[in-house]
């Protein structure tokens, strides 16, 4: 039977490589007790932009943090049109307009983690663009007041910034050292995914 | 007797009379200064007054006249102040003995010189004065000009314009641009010795007369100074007013050794000439420019041997405008011409940019690729065509939507303007000005009482080329961590440049390719447009390009494309540099670019 079920959690595996042309998952984490921030209201910023003109999708999933969520914000952002979910549910982003942000309020805890998947349709291209996927962290709705990397300019309140490149790859920028992003092989990924989807068969079948 | 710095001061004595404001005054007697610094006087004996061709021989210049029958002997003296003390001829150099049309070409001069030269008659006195630049020496890597066209029908207008013109040379570190001017065709509304003598050789319109005795001016005959249509069309007295050296000219088909004092039909009244780091083709757009032509043929081959890094091709009618005189097809034979010699090094073409009139408004046309083309393979990528069709001439409203007869357009603006153009070694700058104060004229309703007072000149667009070297096949460029910041309102990214190749030294820029920011852009003026609504953007619509995203950190731009320098320091083999990127996008519109990487 436990053979059974690797087989099938293999084809499942390929099944899913086929659907996605090239996709990239992370494994999100801040350290926002090390910032400094536990116990500090503020807002979680996310945003998923393009400078390609490859359609792809960035989704949040599986948001864990020892803080407490508050609302979410849908006043303070430029463009979430393409921006469907809620944390601590899944948050999917298309990239179909120059910005697709979303807010949300938080007192942060010590740590936050979560899933990044991002997914292109297309196959792997030519062209020199990419998709971006951040995470920043404000005092404000607003997105006044930063806190992390508050002294770059450009990117202030930006703590980690992950890109989907054309080419099929993917980059992380790390603006904030307490933020890191670490890449989940896809076949981890997917054989995981089919096996947790098998465990939960089994446990139906079982009941 | 009618002195030009008399008829000013009389212009401006109305002027102030009709309550102009003290701005105006004070601009006025700024011009009566300048044009007292370099004026030429007008005598009831001469005709056409003294004015300037350059002949294409380093260290020539051309001065031509006209007077009466009470001539007697014409004398033309030249030197490097106005004491005329360098030379003198006085054999009376007669053309034309019937019409009393003088040519005489100033030869043996210094490169680069300014020169003073005065024009008089034993009996009638001075004729008039001027100055001239003389071009640089041939292996000389900057110079500077200026561009004109569709001069013709409104002198009033063309009054306007080379007042605006000279008023720019007069400019602090501006006199370079005097030296010379390239003009596009339609200089009279008819090939007509009496169009010409009203509109361009009229001794009332002081300006004209000012800048043409004190600037040299090349370039190719238009439609209104032709008769018959192509390919035999034929020109009479542009020929005899503009007596280029036209080698291959024929009469009746029948190739004949040009004299421009035999006014007769010519044809194929093409020619060329090097100008310091600038080689001009001048074509006739009136005679045959089929493939295989004779013309065709020259233009070739001229293009191919020269030996000058700025290749410029002049002729009336252009292959694309913005309308609404129509697109000439015939001439787009030119575009095909590439080569290993070409001078182009963006797209192996032998000329760097198109100059053209015909529609009388300013237009940039062209395409970046293929696909910015819609697939028309008959137009040279990355070649601007410039439209400078706003010399004198009604100004015409352009079409900005590239969806009937003007496909390709870039820029356009409906104005009385002129051209700029700077070359300094690798890089060429070309400024496009709206002459500013003509509204009433533009139109040709206005064409009497007091010459117009212009109020100074705005930018329509500022276009740089540059000569790097594309490098982009040995690198790899990636875009990436485009974020929004909602303070600044600004979105940055970075491209990560990675050289796979050759070390690369010096300066290496990333030009952002599909991506048009244009200097000059934005500062809209309404005044000549007859379009309703009005247009309020001169960027055209449905170019393929991002056309509302700035690049904010540029530090220069390549044919109207941003760019932005990597490195000072090159770039060693498989190493890498990181360069932020940051964008104005006001209306948050998503956009897309392909960094192309040169080597200055």
């Amino acid at each position: 039977m436990k053979l059974q079920f690797f087989v099938i959690a293999f084809v499942l595996l390929i099944a899913g490589s086929a659907f996605a042309s090239f996709s990239a998952t992370y494994d999100v984490s801040v350290d926002t007790g090390s910032l400094g921030l536990s116990g500090t209201s503020g807002y979680l910023y996310l945003q998923y932009n393009p400078s390609t003109s490859i359609a792809s999708t960035a989704t949040v999933s599986n948001f864990v943090t020892d803080g407490t969520l508050g609302a979410q914000d849908t006043v303070h952002v430029v463009n979430g049109s393409a921006v469907s979910g809620t944390l601590p549910g899944a948050v999917t982003f298309n990239n179909t307009n120059g910005i697709n942000d979303y807010n949300h309020a938080i007192t942060f805890g010590s740590t936050l983690n979560f899933l990044l998947s991002l997914s292109s349709s297309s196959n792997p291209a030519t062209t020199s663009g990419a998709s971006t996927f951040s995470l920043g962290l404000f005092g404000d709705a607003l997105g006044a007041t930063p806190l992390v990397n508050v002294s770059n300019p450009n990117y202030a309140g930006t703590a980690i910034a992950i890109n989907l490149n054309d080419n099929g790859t993917s980059s992380v920028t790390q603006y904030a050292p307490q933020a890191s992003a670490t890449p989940i092989p896809a076949a981890v990924y997917l054989f995981g995914s089919g096996l947790m989807g098998l465990v939960g068969i089994r446990r139906k079948m079982n009941k | 007797m009618v002195k030009a710095r008399e008829v000013f001061s009389n212009q401006h004595l109305n002027t102030i009379e009709k309550g102009e404001t003290m701005k105006k005054i004070l601009t006025s007697m700024v011009l009566v200064l300048a044009l007292a610094a370099g004026s030429t006087t007008v005598f009831a004996a001469n005709l056409k007054w003294p004015y300037l061709i350059y002949p294409g021989q380093q260290g020539a210049m051309e001065v031509l006249w006209q007077d009466t029958t009470t001539e007697t002997t014409n004398t033309l003296c030249w030197g490097t102040d106005t004491t005329y003390s360098t030379g003198c001829d006085t054999n009376d150099v007669e053309y034309s003995a019937s019409t009393h049309q003088h040519m005489y070409t100033i030869s043996g001069l210094q490169d680069n010189t300014t020169y003073y030269y005065q024009v008089k008659d034993a009996t009638n006195g001075v004729y008039g004065s001027g100055s001239f630049i003389t071009a640089p020496s041939a292996n000389a890597t900057s110079i500077r000009f200026l561009g004109i066209g569709d001069t013709r029908s409104y002198p009033y207008n063309l009054d306007g314009v080379m007042q605006a013109m000279r008023n720019f040379y007069t400019q602090p570190g501006n006199a370079d641009y005097q030296r010379l001017v390239i003009h596009n065709g339609d200089w009279v509304s008819s090939d007509g010795e009496s169009y010409w003598t009203s509109q361009w050789f009229d001794s009332t319109k002081t300006d004209i007369v000012n800048f043409t005795a004190n600037s040299p001016i090349n370039g190719c005959e238009g439609n209104h100074d032709t008769s018959g249509s192509y390919p035999n069309g034929t020109s009479q007295y542009f020929p005899k007013y503009f007596p280029f050296p036209y080698l291959h000219a024929t009469h009746n088909g029948t190739a004949t050794t040009f004299n421009p004092a035999v006014v007769q039909t010519w044809a194929n009244l093409y020619w060329s000439f090097d100008y310091g780091p600038v080689h001009f083709t001048v074509v006739d757009n009136y005679s045959n420019v089929a493939a295989g032509s004779a013309q065709f043929n020259f233009v070739q081959a001229d293009l191919a041997a020269s030996t000058k890094p700025w290749n410029i091709l002049i002729y009336h009618e252009p292959a694309w405008s913005a309308g609404s005189d129509g697109d000439n097809t015939a001439v787009r034979v030119f575009e095909q011409f590439l080569g290993p010699q070409a001078t182009n090094p963006q797209n192996g073409h032998y000329f760097d940019l198109v100059y053209n009139g015909h529609s009388h408004n300013y237009a940039r046309t062209g395409a970046y690729s293929l696909a910015g083309a819609n697939g028309d393979t008959t137009i040279a990528l990355n070649v601007p065509h410039f439209t400078t069709g706003g010399g004198g001439a009604p100004v015409y409203q352009p079409d900005f939507t590239n969806t009937g007869s003007y496909p390709h357009v870039i820029t356009a603006w409906p104005a009385d303007e002129f051209m700029a153009f700077d070359v300094e070694g690798k890089t060429l700058t070309i400024n496009t000005y709206q002459v500013n104060g003509l509204a009433s004229y533009a139109s040709g309703s206005v064409q009497s009482g007091p010459l117009p007072v212009t109020t100074g000149i705005s930018p329509i667009e500022q276009i740089v080329l540059n000569h790097f070297t594309n490098v982009s096949s040995q690198v790899t460029a990636q875009v990436g961590n485009i974020v929004y910041n909602r303070a600044t309102r600004t979105y940055n990214g970075s491209v990560t440049i990675t050289n796979n190749g050759p070390a690369l030294t010096g300066n290496v820029d990333v030009v952002l390719d599909g991506m048009i920011n244009i200097q000059g852009i934005g500062n809209a003026d309404n005044e000549y447009s007859t379009a309703t609504p009005k247009p309020t953007s001169k960027i055209a619509q449905n170019t393929n390009l991002v056309t509302n995203v700035t690049l904010a950190n540029a530090n220069g731009s390549n044919n109207g494309e941003p760019m932005i320098r990597a490195t000072t320091t090159g770039l060693a083999n498989g190493a890498s540099v990181t360069v932020p990127l940051q964008f104005s996008n006001p209306t948050n519109a998503k956009f897309t670019f392909n960094p192309i990487t040169y080597q200055e």
